[in-house]
């Protein structure tokens, strides 16, 4: 045990600490969602990870990803990767570095437990659902999240035993919603919140 | 017929696919996807699953933004 998970145990008990490191966790999508959810996973104690984005940092990003302007050009999983092993350097990542597709889908998060859908585009996000919404893995999607006003609340919604969309469900990143970091970085937050959640008190049952 | 379409009651005439019930609806069928009785239906299967008696219909809409 290192010195981070040795510090866990001030807010774990062993046996919680033992559930949340045996829980293999995806990630589709490292941009605002994705790689901000991952860095509240590992700080939770997470520790087996596959990391799916096909991109590099662009500058674009910098307003709400976790990444740094030394890393423009670098791929986002890399730069992640490397990242979250200063969190805690005994982590376990697999790194991918593709597009997700109908067609290569079946080869990827296939042994995961929970799966986070943190892409930006619909046909992405309905592909995660369609392909994993039958099976008993945990699946949760971020589900609108755009813009500057509170008006739509961020919420965690349960559609059934095995998946949740976390996000006020509307509010589409467009030219008048842009995505920002308050409202990413919250639903991030909630998407984490719930999955620890589950698997502290073992939902789905 | 009745259905529970997201949670209300809704009666429409007996033999109905999923696909034409989608299609008569003001939805953006591209945003959706379609749960029936708790389990996901693919959007390749909607034409050939058809709606029964008290079948408990969701649909599931996205947003775009991550």
């Amino acid at each position: 045990m290192n010195d981070f998970e040795q510090a866990l145990t001030n807010y774990f008990l062993p046996e919680q600490l033992a559930k949340i490191e045996k829980t293999k966790i995806g990630i589709a999508g490292c941009g605002g969602l994705g790689s901000n959810i991952v860095v509240c996973l590992v700080r939770s104690g997470f520790k087996n990870f596959e990391l799916m984005d096909f991109d590099v940092v662009e500058t674009k990003n910098l307003n709400r990803q976790y990444y740094y302007l030394d890393e423009v050009g670098q791929s986002k999983v890399d730069v992640l990767s490397t990242r979250l092993l200063k969190i805690n350097p005994d982590l376990k990542i697999k790194k991918v570095k593709a597009q997700l597709s109908d067609e290569n889908i079946a080869s990827y998060f296939q042994d995961r437990d929970i799966i986070f859908e943190a892409f930006d585009n619909v046909p992405s996000k309905k592909l995660i659902m369609e392909t994993f919404g039958n099976t008993n893995k945990l699946l949760i999607f971020g589900c609108g999240m755009a813009g500057i006003t509170n008006q739509s609340e961020i919420k965690i919604k349960k559609i059934k035993n095995n998946i949740y969309m976390v996000g006020d469900g509307v509010t589409c990143v467009g030219p008048e919603n842009p995505p920002l970091a308050p409202r990413v970085f919250a639903c991030a937050s909630l998407m984490a919140s719930a999955a620890l959640e589950a698997v502290l008190y073992n939902i789905p049952a | 017929m009745k259905l529970i379409i997201n949670g209300k009651i809704l009666t429409y005439p007996a033999s109905l696919s999923l696909q034409s019930y989608l299609e008569q609806q003001n939805i953006d069928l591209e945003a959706i996807v379609v749960e029936i009785n708790e389990k996901i239906i693919k959007r390749i299967d909607w034409p050939r699953v058809n709606l029964n008696e008290f079948d408990v219909v969701e649909l599931i809409s996205f947003v775009g933004g991550g």
